[in-house]
């Protein structure tokens, strides 16, 4: 299978889910014009560069159309689109890639959950950035202690002390 | 792109109070950090698996000889990430021949040999500054140093480069031409006389036969070989000396040492360090040796320092020029020629001056070659001098260039050496 198809089929899917769920609304036709240019810019970059992070990108508007119909949808939707990034990076090989991915599609539902419940997105809002910063702090200092690690020579070449 | 767009979409749903936009900018940010954490793993189980074994040839050199290094890595590479390997050279080593730097991409366990030479411009005692491991996937890349340890083995030994500069006719390391009739022919003239039955016909001169009318022969100087005891005076390793008097010491008494243990009666090497005496090795034949007591001094702590240290007999003349200046001049002059002679009978010879006395008195026909960077006190080299000089022993001494200036060479002159040489 040619790198970045299962993107592309997301793409497509996502379209073609949020312009049916949007069928009898005045945001029909935008939906199905929207699902053209979506589906035709995937595969303009599926043939001409293939890269996962612009497909995932390409895949947003769709979703954000589809909130109108459902949160829920939007909340299917971005999962979709989640679990084929994953599975085209190749996560899905290791069982701890699995595990990861299955709990990182709740993450989709349960902020839709928690946006869908309020009728303003401030409070959602320092919840996302909150939690965002958090997580950003991990990040560095897991890097950091890795580097750090590499740098004081704990991983000693055998035959050579 | 991902962190732009996440930013945006917040950005957006801030402003417009949109809770999709909210919900799009949140999943981007949440996929960014799980691909982070999960990049995070795989690089950590890469960099517990790295294993270096880096093969140098040769590992004892001199400055600036070529080196071929031998670097293999083994390591696992996790799907999904490249890496990019890059073997670290000693500072002052640029690469010369091959590349440092080799990429896989696959995933598995790889056996990466990087092969490439170096040319070492710096001297010591030089390290490799060990490995860089760059991975990377698609969004994120993290670079390992691996420093220290196992990752900068083995060592090489840069012996530094220098030449000691032979002058005045003779030769640096114990022979020269001499005004006598000896067994071994030099190359100068002596004299001319006339031809005698018996005489070697390759000696006749021509030159003055045809102009003279008689057959005039030329006699040769004689070969004289000396047995020189090389001293190296290595700066104190406490004080900071610049590199390249050092070096070029170093380096001169290396290739005078390989040059001298080559002579029947091998190389007689004192190495000290101000007045203190490090190592002493009479009639070395083995360069190994001799090789081994100048590195593993190059860099000593001098335990007795000298600092104008009087020789007694100078000191006499003086005490005697200051008593008979001082009844014309008086004041100063006699108050100084009554400190002299207070302190001049309570001085007794050094411990230096005792083993340089012994080391100069062992043989007949010693010469004295001293090779010393010149910087600091030189006292020490002056008590040498001078006890050649009692003994009618040919001292020669090597500065390097830098060090060298007129008033150095004037007052070395005046101890005793005959010869200032310079070593480039």
């Amino acid at each position: 299978m040619r790198w970045g198809t299962v993107m592309a089929a997301a793409v497509a899917a996502a379209s073609a889910a949020s312009a049916l769920a949007l069928a009898g609304t005045p945001l029909f036709l935008p939906a199905i014009a929207a699902g053209a240019v979506l589906t035709g810019l995937s595969l303009l970059v599926l043939f001409s560069r293939p890269d996962e992070a612009a497909l995932f990108l390409i895949a947003q508007p769709a979703v954000f159309l589809s909130w109108s119909a459902s949160p829920l949808l939007a909340a299917a939707l971005e999962s979709l689109a989640t679990l084929a990034f994953l599975a085209s990076t190749g996560v899905f090989r290791t069982r701890s890639g699995i595990v990861s991915s299955i709990l990182l599609v709740l993450l989709p539902g349960c902020l839709a959950l928690v946006v869908s419940g309020h009728r303003h997105v401030l409070v959602p809002l320092v919840l996302v950035l909150a939690v965002s910063g958090i997580a950003a702090l991990v990040i560095l200092g897991l890097a950091s202690h890795l580097i750090s690690s590499a740098l004081g020579g704990l991983h000693e070449a055998p035959g050579h002390q | 792109m991902l962190v732009v767009a996440a930013a945006a979409l917040l950005l957006f749903s801030w402003s417009f109070d949109s809770a999709p936009a909210l919900l799009l900018a949140g999943s981007i940010l949440g996929i960014l950090a799980a691909r982070a954490l999960l990049f995070l793993h795989s690089a950590k189980a890469a960099a517990a698996s790295v294993n270096v074994a880096r093969t140098v040839a040769p590992t004892i050199l001199r400055q600036g000889s070529p080196v071929n290094v031998t670097c293999t890595v083994h390591f696992s590479l996790p799907p999904g990430l490249r890496a990019d390997i890059t073997d670290l050279p000693p500072a002052g080593a640029p690469v010369t021949r091959g590349s440092a730097t080799a990429v896989r991409s696959l995933p598995g366990s790889h056996d990466v040999t990087i092969a490439y030479g170096i040319s070492c411009l710096s001297c010591g005692n030089l390290t490799f500054g060990g490995m860089d491991i760059v991975l990377s996937d698609d969004l994120f890349s993290v670079r390992l140093p691996f420093r220290g340890g196992g990752f900068s083995l083995p060592s090489l030994w840069v012996d530094p480069v220098a030449r000691l500069r032979a002058g005045d006719g003779s030769g640096a390391f114990g022979e020269r031409e001499a005004e006598a009739q000896k067994l071994l022919r030099g190359y100068g003239i002596r004299s001319f006389r006339s031809y005698l039955p018996g005489d070697d016909p390759r000696s006749i001169d021509w030159k003055l036969t045809a102009k003279h009318g008689r057959l005039y022969v030329r006699e040769y100087t004689g070969m004289v070989g000396k047995n020189t005891l090389l001293v190296v005076d290595f700066p104190d390793g406490a004080l900071p000396c610049p590199a390249p008097l050092h070096d070029a010491v170093l380096g001169a008494a290396l290739e005078a040492a390989r040059e001298m243990c080559r002579n029947p009666r091998g190389c007689s090497l004192m190495v000290i360090s101000g007045p203190n005496l490090l190592s002493f090795l009479p009639n070395e034949k083995s360069p190994a040796r001799l090789e081994r007591a100048l590195r593993e001094y190059h860099s000593p702590q001098q335990a007795v320092r000298c600092y104008r240290a009087l020789d007694l007999a100078m000191a006499e003349v003086f005490r005697q020029k200051l008593k008979e200046s001082g009844e014309d001049n008086g004041g100063f002059s006699r108050r100084l020629g009554e400190i002299y002679s207070a302190f001049v009978p309570a001085i007794g010879p050094l411990p230096f001056e005792v083993q340089c006395s012994r080391a100069l008195a062992r043989e007949r026909d010693t010469a004295l070659q001293v090779l010393s960077t010149g910087w600091g006190d030189t006292s020490h080299l002056a008590l040498l001098g001078f006890q050649a000089r009692r003994r009618g022993i040919d001292a020669r001494i090597g500065i390097p260039r830098p060090a060298i200036s007129p008033g150095l060479v004037r007052r070395l002159r005046g101890c005793g050496y005959m010869v200032v040489g310079v070593m480039a």
